[in-house]
């Protein structure tokens, strides 16, 4: 009886996750887009406050170069431009290209935090009290934007309402491993239809902390970031909305990043992400239920976000009823089936119930996107699913366990595989300005 | 028994649910309470999305720096906001507001004059800036965009027209998705009622009136250059109809032409022979040509007006003036003039009666005056040179060859797309204007407006002209036929029969499936309902697994045709992101 009480709420659960996936997705592929959301493009070029750019970097020399050379690109107007390097601590070159480049460019600034390390949190919070501009924008390291994405991401903000705005994450770097390509498909399907279908359906589409900016007092506003929290994203985006604001995803605004590439980045950087939305979901779900001035489908989509990666723990948890179920002769349902049967279906059926909607996402996302080839690798999507049941399930246990001590930080490597093809190596050949020599 | 049967008969029940509750609910047995007052809340005329409106209605429950209002609102005069304004409706802001912020609304904006804001402005509908309103920020719609007299914006983005007034400021970035159209400056115009019987215009402004009132040959006073028909004609702020617009270039030009000609005849003083008179004389001579009155004549040589009028008595002796101190005119120049003013006069009554004008003002008018008041006045001094002679037929003939082609292709368009009874009257009427003579389709005209009752707004004195432009209620529903039919004639074979499988499919989905489910429950559990069902259905209701399988399979042909479908709709539509890449 217990047993099928369980298996009852964890199908409830998952269904509620299933259809918002089935929901994002029907949105994508049959909804009509809304008409307000077509505004920004026209804004675009023609809305221009004071901007600033923050790029937070910790031992970064192989790809700081890349980025800091496209902000010398970029077709914002410079004058209203303001490009400020923190390095956080390095004890690589990273200081030293970024101060290159100070020294050519007037709008580019460094930062040279001496007790850094500490996290991104923390060198952002640093690098907002040397911000002039109106609009931040915050760029990871390693990412490559397309010259006009400010002007792109600046463009929402003509709307009063709106205190954050996200941009497209596209890997470059898909063909190194079979886990970059994994990688690539969840890019696919979380930013062009899970993102997409969450701006226009007026719910909260999320500030990821990279290729995406907020107005400077909104942040004020909201507390700014919160160094204690492994997703000072997350933590950001739900502050916002607590506070009144709306968040905007541009679609258009690409940029470019290097994905992990093995198995083990892969656990790390999930393994993160996982603690970082359950210290959220912990810090902030009370506040959500009890908000006045958010409408219920609001504050349904934001419990389900924060929620996000208990999922893949109640799978595990389905798995483990089914097999108790099966052990303890308790067949649910009375539907008279084999009980090996049942067994196998309990992996099967919570797999795919928990990640059948997800799979189909995805997969609509690369056909909409005309990436028919990587449609193939499809199924491979089940190992990251099976990855993520564990590290989701570490994650819950260390969260428990740790209770109120510091997290640590653990920075993900980036090799610049993305732009030259070349898997990291010494520093011989990185030239003055941070670029590796072909 | 499988509890799976009950399943059906639970979703039947289970709509009548609230029903049997009320039928049990506990009923409150005192009196009803009348509030005191009640408010309604207005729904916004447009059209809000619904997640939208949620979260609007949401967010107003606690304040912060943005106010919102769900419905229309009107702002009054010399209203000052400090903070942003969200408008779930129409917004429109009165005289002298300033609004420290940005606005936003899913309606129209109308920002009064002398307004000022201090954000931008972002709208789903027109946005109307009137005069002398400046707006510091981005002005953004997804409808037309009108800047009116000195407005200044910083930038305007639209999807449709961005129209600007005389003196309209933008000082960065224009982006429109059809047209720039300039607006030209209008007088100050005074309203005009519509006539009976017709809808009022809105969006039509009134009518510019200019009131001439040309004085009577028995007047004792001369008259007056004004007095003149200048075949002025009245221009609507907004242009009408390309004809119109065809039509007002057309009596300008004339109209410009004849005024060049009147002022040649001032000058025309050069032809006459001046031997024999005096250098005063002269010298009044020339003045009197240019000036009609004694007084006007004496201000100009700053000369005494006993001293004038003798000189003047002097050459109305001689015959160089008449009575009236005008310089007489030869019978060739009147008779150039009377043709010209003759068919002016026509061609107007036609442009009134075509447009459905009433014609019983017009005979009312008309009687009262008579054609002769149309012409010129009398130039017996002056023969028009040979150069006159020929600009005045020069002016004849371009206007009948560009009246018959305007008014020609008029009337191929009235016939075809008038619905309005009286149009079609005036469409008849003018049906028969075309190639008769305009003496004989003026006569026609005055004995019809006996048998008409209607008032008029319509007016012809001198050279008064209103022009109206008839109201058709065929115009919005013609602009749907003709989207109609280019949806049609877009849409292949193969689209829309995609379309129904697609509909059809997902909508018998779900009751094919019910239907096989319940059948196939029923069958199971009571055999001897086999017979009895299978006596009154044509099929066999062992056959039930191709129930289902009909069912999944035009549920996936459908969800195969839609995804199909809106890919291809996708790939025209979406430019918003979705970058199609080499796979």
């Amino acid at each position: 009886m217990i047993f099928s009480i369980l298996i009852f709420t964890l199908c409830l659960v998952m269904v509620a996750y299933m259809v918002r996936h089935l929901v994002f997705t029907y949105s994508a592929l049959f909804g009509k887009p809304r008409q307000f959301v077509r505004s920004f493009k026209r804004i675009v070029g023609v809305y221009a406050p004071k901007v600033t750019v923050l790029i937070p970097a910790h031992n970064e020399e192989l790809v700081i170069g890349n980025i800091l050379g496209r902000m010398t690109g970029l077709t914002y107007p410079k004058e209203k431009l303001e490009v400020l390097v923190i390095d956080d601590g390095s004890t690589d070159k990273t200081g030293e290209i970024a101060d290159n480049y100070a020294t050519k460019y007037s709008y580019i600034k460094v930062i040279h935090r001496a007790n850094g390390g500490g996290g991104k949190p923390a060198a952002l919070s640093e690098g907002i009290k040397f911000c002039n501009g109106e609009i931040i924008l915050t760029f990871d390291a390693d990412y490559y934007p397309q010259l006009d994405i400010i002007e792109k991401l600046v463009a929402p903000f003509a709307d009063p309402e709106v205190g954050a705005v996200q941009g497209r994450v596209t890997v470059l770097n898909e063909e190194d491993s079979l886990v970059s390509k994994i990688v690539t498909l969840e890019r696919i399907g979380g930013y062009r239809i899970d993102q997409q279908a969450r701006d226009e359906l007026v719910l909260i589409p999320q500030y990821g902390g990279t290729v995406g900016g907020f107005r400077k007092d909104a942040l004020e506003k909201a507390g700014g970031w919160d160094a204690s929290m492994l997703t000072e994203d997350t933590d950001l985006t739900i502050q916002l909305v607590l506070h009144g604001y709306q968040i905007r995803y541009v679609n258009d605004a690409e940029a470019y990043e290097e994905a992990v590439t093995t198995w083990r980045a892969y656990w790390n950087q999930r393994y993160r992400w996982a603690k970082g939305h359950m210290q959220c979901a912990k810090k902030h779900l009370k506040n959500v239920l009890r908000a006045k001035h958010l409408s219920r489908y609001e504050k349904i989509e934001l419990t389900l976000l924060l929620c996000i990666y208990f999922m893949p723990i109640l799978v595990l948890i389905g798995w483990g009823i089914g097999v108790g179920a099966y052990l303890s002769k308790e067949i649910p349902l009375s539907l008279n089936i084999m009980g090996p049967y049942f067994l196998i279906l309990s992996v099967f059926t919570y797999s795919t119930m928990g990640n059948f909607a997800p799979f189909f996402e995805v997969g609509s996302a690369v056909y909409l996107d005309n990436r028919k080839r990587l449609l193939w690798i499809l199924p491979a999507l089940a190992l990251a699913f099976i990855v993520m049941v564990f590290c989701c399930s570490k994650a819950l246990v260390d969260l428990i366990l740790s209770g109120n001590k510091e997290y640590r930080w653990n920075h993900t490597f980036h090799n610049g595989n993305g732009l030259n093809g070349r898997n990291g190596g010494n520093n011989d050949h990185i030239n003055v300005d941070g670029r590796l020599l072909m | 028994m499988n509890p799976l049967v009950l399943v059906p008969f639970v979703l039947i029940v289970v709509p009548f649910l609230p029903t049997f509750m009320e039928i049990f609910r506990r009923k409150d047995k005192g009196p009803r309470e009348i509030p005191e007052q009640t408010t309604y809340e207005e729904k916004p005329d447009v059209e809000v999305p619904r997640l939208e409106r949620a979260r609007s209605e949401a967010r107003a429950k606690e304040p912060g720096e943005v106010i919102r209002v769900t419905g229309n609102i009107s702002i009054p005069d010399g209203t000052e906001i400090d903070n942003h304004l969200v408008v779930q409706g129409n917004l429109k802001l009165g005289k002298n507001c300033h609004v420290h912020g940005s606005v936003k609304a899913f309606g129209s904006v109308e920002i009064g004059e002398y307004s000022i804001i201090e954000g931008h402005v972002l709208s789903e509908g027109d946005v109307h800036v009137e005069r002398e309103s400046i707006v510091r920020g981005v002005v953004d719609s997804l409808q037309e965009v009108i800047l009116e007299e000195n407005a200044v914006v910083e930038a305007v983005s639209t999807e449709k027209t961005v129209k600007l007034g005389p003196g309209a400021k933008i000082n960065k970035r224009v982006v429109s998705g059809t047209s720039i159209v300039c607006i030209p400056e209008q007088p100050l115009v005074s309203k005009v009622e519509p006539p009976y019987g017709h809808p009022p215009r809105e969006e039509h402004p009134p009518v510019t009136l200019k009131q001439i009132q040309p004085a009577k040959p028995d007047e004792e006073k001369p008259m007056s250059r004004e007095a003149i028909p200048s075949y002025e004609l009245p221009r609507l702020q907004e242009p009408g109809t390309k004809t119109e617009k065809i039509t007002d270039q057309i009596f300008g030009c004339l109209e410009d032409r004849i005024r060049k000609f009147d002022e040649t005849r001032s000058k025309s003083v050069e032809g006459v022979k001046l031997e024999g008179l005096a250098p005063e004389e002269v010298k009044v001579l020339k003045v009197a040509y240019a000036c009609s009155s004694l007084e006007e004549i004496c201000l100009r040589l700053l000369m005494d007006p006993p001293e004038v009028q003798e000189i003047l008595n002097s050459l109305i002796m001689k015959g160089y003036l008449d009575k009236n101190l005008k310089p007489k005119k030869s019978e060739a120049g009147e008779g150039l003039q009377a043709k010209v003013s003759e068919k002016v006069y026509e061609s107007k009554t036609r442009e009134l009666t075509r447009s459905g004008a009433e014609t019983k003002k017009i005979e009312e008018k008309i009687k009262g005056t008579s054609k002769e008041e149309w012409r010129p006045p009398d130039n017996e001094a002056t023969k028009p040179p040979a150069t006159e002679k020929e600009d005045l037929n020069n002016i004849l003939g371009e206007w009948e060859k560009v009246s018959s082609l305007v008014w020609g292709a008029k009337e191929k368009k009235e016939r075809h797309d008038s619905t309005d009874s009286r149009s079609q009257n005036s469409t008849e009427q003018t049906r028969t204007l075309v190639g008769k003579d305009s003496r004989m389709v003026l006569e026609e005209i005055r004995k019809d407006e006996s048998s008409k009752n209607e008032e008029s707004e319509e007016v012809i004195h001198g050279s008064e002209r209103i022009e109206k432009r008839p109201y058709t209620y065929g115009d919005s529903s013609r602009s749907f036929g003709i989207a109609f039919k280019s949806l049609f004639k877009s849409a292949t074979l193969g689209n829309i029969a995609a379309r129904c499988v697609a509909s059809g499919g997902t909508f018998f989905l779900s009751i094919l499936t019910l239907t096989a489910l319940l059948l196939a429950e029923i069958s199971y559990y009571s055999p001897n309902s086999v017979v009895f069902l299978g006596s009154i259905l044509p099929f066999n209701l062992t056959v039930w697994p191709i129930f289902l399988a009909l069912a999944i399979g035009s549920g996936i042909m459908s969800g195969l045709t839609t995804l199909k479908y809106s890919n291809q709709r996708r790939s025209l539509n979406d430019d918003s992101g979705g970058k199609i890449r080499s796979g």
